[in-house]
């Protein structure tokens, strides 16, 4: 389970795209499963279910009928894409409403049968964009159960979110980008622990231990942050030997907490704050 | 999935209403042919005209003429048109690509449907005009064009034929708003510039000094249909509108294919 973050504008979308050949990349090529993908369409396709910004179904169609369709247009016979549709349905509960037109769908409604086009067959490889979106809680619940499901069934998913808490929960590792470039990639674990962490001491007294630190680590950001704890921001603490150099000088460290950053700090700290989409 | 083709554009209300409207031209044709009488003034108007009340088997012939102008072109162009631009505004054009089809298989099946849509439009005028004909006007033997009579099967089979022919004329609109249908995300302008390109090429038509490239027209053998009904049945101008529609056909399709098979879908 592969989570793709990036700011809005960030080429998450864009690079889904390349992906799966809906558009030409201007350089290097793409390939999924091993295999190059071509614009206009690769036999490894089949092998990839996708949801790609937001749902897009015929609306004068039935919602079976709109996802029999695409099994029918995979090549499945018209009886096998109506059960696999059927089933499809099923998995997102929507078949209830099975046989009522698209256009008669709610938002939410809509987002589901996205997802049952995606689960239309069982496939190896999931990109999924923005899966979440537009839909109540209980339906977010709902469909980070159904991933979950497909990862535990040896699927690969690439997740690709603005809901950090999503990609945190669900996700072994990621990859951040912004700006069309690669900034960070590797487990949660490890891209977490590339970013800020704090380490807060409760000293007494207080003169000279900031200096102290700052002296001797002039890279890390010290602060006061109450009349008796010193706070150290930076990555690669060593809160051990601030403790021993504290303690060396005559210090009093009565405590040490460490935070670390969320991954939604990390985000914001590698992708910038800005608010101006590129 | 040419099938699958059919069934949206059949299942698709919008359609079934053109395809109404249609049937019901010859009944409002017939209705007021039967009410008002022909006027004999000086063979105006349009072939077949003058002999509707005559015969049963007139009346579907002259509602293809009168059809073949505009509304016939429109009804092809709205669906053709819709075909790729349709897919790609609701959406659904992605999902289709990943599904995954190839995209030339698309368009080659966008093309095919649209042309039995046109098809089927020309059977279902031709149909009502038989059994309104039928219900107006007396039957029998049918008098052609070089005065001769055939039997009243010979016209049924004839006028079918005709539709066929009316249906395949109308191949060059469904190529270009396919094409232009690939180049754009609004199916309504595909439609326009399908429809456009007809009356343009049917107003250059009849222009002298154009005679010269007036066969290169897309609607210069349209009426290819009305030699049918000479005695002996002449059928070389309908061999000439197959040549001209499958060239328009060639055109719009390699105009589409080279568009669409490299193209970003960005929606």
């Amino acid at each position: 389970m592969f989570g793709l973050l990036g700011p809005n504008g960030s080429g998450k979308t864009t690079t889904i795209r390349m992906l799966l050949g809906l558009i030409a990349q201007d350089r290097g090529e793409a390939s999924i499963l091993g295999e190059r993908v071509k614009l206009g369409g690769s036999d490894v396709l089949k092998r990839v279910g996708s949801f790609i910004e937001g749902p897009g179904f015929p609306p004068h169609l039935s919602g079976i009928s709109a996802l029999a369709r695409l099994a029918i247009a995979r090549g499945e016979k018209a009886k096998v894409a109506h059960r696999l549709a059927e089933e499809s349905l099923e998995r997102v509960g929507l078949s209830e409403a099975a046989t009522k037109r698209v256009r008669s769908y709610s938002l939410g409604m809509r987002q589901r049968l996205g997802i049952a086009q995606a689960l239309l067959y069982p496939r190896d490889l999931y990109v999924l964009d923005e899966p979440t979106n537009g839909l109540d809680p209980s339906g977010m619940r709902e469909v980070r159960s159904i991933i979950t499901r497909l990862a535990e069934g040896g699927a690969a998913v690439v997740l690709s979110s603005h809901l950090l808490n999503e990609v945190e929960a669900v996700c072994s590792d990621v990859v951040i980008i912004s700006r069309g470039r690669l900034i960070r990639s590797g487990t949660i674990g490890e891209v977490m622990r590339s970013g800020e962490k704090e380490v807060v001491f409760r000293v007494a007294p207080m003169d000279g231990a900031k200096e102290l630190i700052t002296i001797r680590y002039p890279q890390l950001v010290v602060e006061e942050i109450s009349p008796d704890e010193i706070g150290v921001k930076g990555t690669a603490i060593d809160a051990g030997l601030i403790n021993e150099l504290l303690v060396g000088s005559h210090f009093t460290v009565s405590r040490i907490s460490e935070r670390q950053a969320s991954l939604e700090e990390v985000f914001v700290d590698l992708t910038g704050e800005g608010f101006d989409v590129r | 999935m040419f099938v699958e083709e059919l069934r949206l554009i059949f299942s698709r209300i919008r359609n079934v209403v053109i395809l109404v409207l249609l049937f019901l031209v010859p009944i409002i044709l017939g209705l007021i042919v039967d009410t008002f009488g022909v006027h004999k003034g000086n063979g105006q108007g349009p072939p077949f005209f003058s002999q509707i009340t005559q015969n049963s088997a007139f009346l579907s012939l002259t509602s293809l003429v009168t059809v073949q102008g505009f509304l016939l072109p429109m009804a092809v162009a709205f669906v053709a048109g819709d075909s790729i631009a349709g897919e790609a505004q609701n959406g659904s054009l992605r999902y289709l690509l990943v599904a995954p089809i190839s995209r030339i298989r698309l368009v080659l099946i966008k093309v095919s449907a649209g042309i039995v849509f046109g098809i089927a439009a020309s059977v279902v005028i031709v149909a009502s005009g038989w059994i309104t004909g039928l219900l107006l006007f007396p039957h029998g033997p049918v008098v052609t064009l070089s005065g001769k009579l055939i039997t009243e099967a010979k016209g049924f089979e004839l006028s079918l034929l005709a539709a066929l022919a009316v249906g395949l004329s109308m191949v060059s609109i469904v190529a270009i708003s396919v094409m232009a249908s690939t180049f754009t995300e609004s199916p309504v302008a595909a439609v326009a510039v399908g429809l456009a390109v007809a009356i343009v090429s049917e107003i250059l038509d009849p222009i002298p000094q154009l005679s010269g490239i007036a066969p290169l027209l897309l609607s210069n053998y349209w009426q290819a249909f009305i030699s049918f009904f000479r005695s002996p049945a002449d059928f070389v101008p309908f061999y000439k509108e197959l040549l001209s529609q499958l060239c328009w056909l060639l055109f719009g399709l390699s105009g589409a294919l080279l568009n669409f098979r490299n193209k970003d879908i960005l929606n």
